[in-house]
């Protein structure tokens, strides 16, 4: 992919970044989501370099919202970083296949994933929180099943090696817990990373969930762990897209920079528009998205967006 | 939240901190670099650090970001050293195995990727 860096290309990429960076962040889902097919779609982007590009995007995101969600205490660090065994595993798996598969396989599985994504957001509620961000809202992939409450202070009876406390201000209280079911957690977590290896997605969407669910960590916590993982988690990946120079520099730093800073804006305005009609009207653009890469990818047009098979 | 834990926290902080902000300032230098001497149409190519490193001495603003992006993607690596090591110092030897672990995985992506 040949790219010529003009200030003018450069701004418009950046634009991108804020756009799909605020959209993610009002919308619960992460950038990457909608960076990859307006990259794809709008631009033509072959399909390896729009997943070059979102992985480190995801990088950077994560590195940010992390910083918070580490000093609230928020993020079980010695969990994130046990089950990041898992997610670095199957991101390397991940990462490598996308290196040998077609980019119009690419695009359909992305496009697949996109379903269950929009399904999250449309049982989304106004004022849910993301797996993708600070953990001051509960996140809402949870929403589609049952939630593990919080439990009262289990402080008396030890949380274990794994559990642990943290402060929650909306309910006033330290909330203490004990992880349970670690090896079905380390299960999704392998897949979660294949899925963002493969496609250069966050994963938080299966991931936030599964920690709440199966470990029966509470919901807060879950999400701030599962993206104090997503660093670790893309980074396994990221590397094996530079190498076989999947990650076009100039388009690559200014997307970065673009979502950053989107995922900032998206924060702040999240309070003002994260509606649900926002949330929902977004969940039917997203199906609609899915099925347009679906088609695409049917019809052989994201030869373009082809792997390295 | 004890003191043992509370420095873990504020050293992972820090960590990422730097990380982010030292990739910014690569990502952005780079990005000044690339419009100050007007660098032409790049070919997306397979990362070789050296090469990667020469180029960006010389000033090349495309490798001075692609430097910026490396170190973006090492921030997390320098992250589970960071933890790694405090566990290992405060003798939680399990946690600091899991983080060799880790360690271990993300070399091996680092070889695959770049080696």
């Amino acid at each position: 992919m040949e790219l010529t860096p003009t200030l003018p290309l450069l701004a418009i990429l950046a634009a991108i970044g804020v756009g799909t960076g605020t959209l993610g962040a009002i919308l619960g889902t992460g950038g990457g989501v909608f960076l990859i097919p307006v990259l794809v779609l709008g631009f033509d982007v072959p399909m390896r370099f729009a997943i070059g590009t979102s992985i480190l995007s995801v990088i950077a995101t994560s590195t940010a919202v992390a910083i918070t969600n580490v000093e609230r205490g928020t993020a079980n660090m010695r969990l994130g970083m046990t089950l990041e065994i898992g997610t670095s595993l199957g991101a390397i798996v991940g990462g490598l296949t996308a290196g040998v598969i077609h980019g119009d396989i690419l695009e359909i599985i992305f496009g697949l994933v996109l379903v269950p994504t929009a399904l999250v957001m449309w049982r989304k509620r106004a004022g849910d929180g993301e797996a993708g961000e600070p953990a001051t809202n509960p996140p809402v992939a949870a929403r589609l099943l049952p939630q593990a409450e919080p439990t009262a202070s289990l402080s008396h009876l030890g949380v274990g090696r794994l559990g642990a406390t943290y402060f929650d201000t909306g309910l006033g209280r330290e909330i203490s817990y004990r992880v349970q079911r670690l090896w079905a957690g380390l299960g999704i977590s392998v897949m979660a990373g294949v899925l963002s290896g493969l496609l250069g997605i966050g994963g938080g969407v299966f991931k936030v969930p599964a920690i709440n669910l199966l470990c029966g960590v509470p919901i807060k916590a879950a999400a701030a762990t599962s993206n104090f993982m997503i660093g670790v988690t893309a980074a396994a990946s990221a590397f094996l897209y530079l190498g076989r120079g999947d990650v076009q520099p100039a388009m690559t730093a200014a997307v970065v920079m673009g979502i950053v800073l989107g995922s900032f804006v998206g924060s702040y305005l999240n309070r003002y528009v994260g509606g649900l009609f926002v949330k929902r009207l977004f969940a039917v653009l997203l199906v609609g998205v899915a099925v347009q890469l679906l088609v695409r990818a049917w019809m052989g047009h994201g030869g373009g967006g082809g792997g390295h098979a | 939240m004890n003191d043992a834990e509370s420095r873990t926290r504020r050293w992972v902080q820090r960590t990422l901190a730097v990380g982010l902000a030292a990739s910014a300032v690569l990502l952005i230098a780079g990005a000044v670099l690339v419009f100050t001497k007007h660098e032409g149409a790049q070919q997306a190519e397979r990362f070789k650090l050296v090469a990667t490193v020469s180029r960006a001495a010389r000033g090349e603003g495309t490798a001075v970001m692609t430097i910026g992006l490396l170190i973006l993607m090492l921030t997390p690596v320098a992250r589970v050293i960071v933890l790694g090591l405090d566990w290992l110092l405060v003798g939680e030897r399990l946690f600091a195995a899991v983080a060799a672990t880790v360690l271990t995985l993300l070399t091996i992506s680092v070889v695959l990727g770049t080696g």
